[in-house]
């Protein structure tokens, strides 16, 4: 089974188009709090990440040790944590998953990523840019 | 700021959709929650970041 999603566009009255890879999946931590998010699909990000503000709204676990995470611009601050994310049901099958995200604490909020760590090694993700579309279809290991 | 918006005011903010509208945007993302679920109560909204021109993440 395939998921097929177009690029998330968001409304506006200018004519300027801004569509992006992103999906939507709802977001769930340790408590019953939860929130629908459009979250991007980034094949370069080793593992997900969201903004401390939201990390906080959902009650992550952010007990754990700060990190430093290394990229082109530079390092920021991070903690390790885990949450849920849930693709709604599509073709009556609704996908669920406790996935490691890395919260950033420093510089910029980040928009929401989903990154390969405990995201992509659960699906062939394919990023169509010319149809502005993304699939997602379960992957299976063939290592 | 409901129904269409310019985009270039939104860029880098934090939006609201409800049924693909805007219906909140801006820095906070816990007051933006909190200013949607008080206006509309029991619906099922959706957060998005809008990206800015030429964003890199690192």
């Amino acid at each position: 089974m395939t998921l097929s999603f177009n690029y998330h566009r968001l409304p506006n009255k200018k004519g300027v188009d801004i569509r992006t890879p992103s999906i939507p999946v709802v977001l769930k931590g340790e408590s019953k709090t939860q929130i629908k998010v459009y979250a991007l699909i980034d094949s370069g990000a080793d593992i997900s990440v969201i903004p401390k503000s939201l990390a906080e709204f959902l009650n992550l676990d952010l007990s754990g040790e700060t990190d430093i995470s290394y990229g082109i611009g530079g390092e920021i601050k991070v903690k390790k944590t885990r949450m849920q994310i849930t693709i709604e049901k599509v073709h009556e099958e609704e996908y669920s998953y406790n996935i490691p995200v890395q919260v950033i604490l420093s510089g910029e909020e980040p928009p929401i990523i989903l990154g390969r760590k405990g995201f992509f090694d659960n699906f062939v993700v394919t990023i169509d840019e010319t149809n502005k579309k993304i699939r997602l279809k379960k992957a299976s290991k063939n290592y | 700021m409901e129904g269409r918006v310019n985009s270039e005011q939104i860029k880098g903010k934090w939006v609201i959709l409800l049924d693909n509208h805007i219906i909140a945007s801006g820095d906070d993302i816990k007051e933006l929650i909190k200013e949607a679920e008080k206006k509309y109560p029991n619906k099922k909204f959706i957060l998005a970041k809008v990206p800015e021109e030429g964003t890199m993440i690192y």
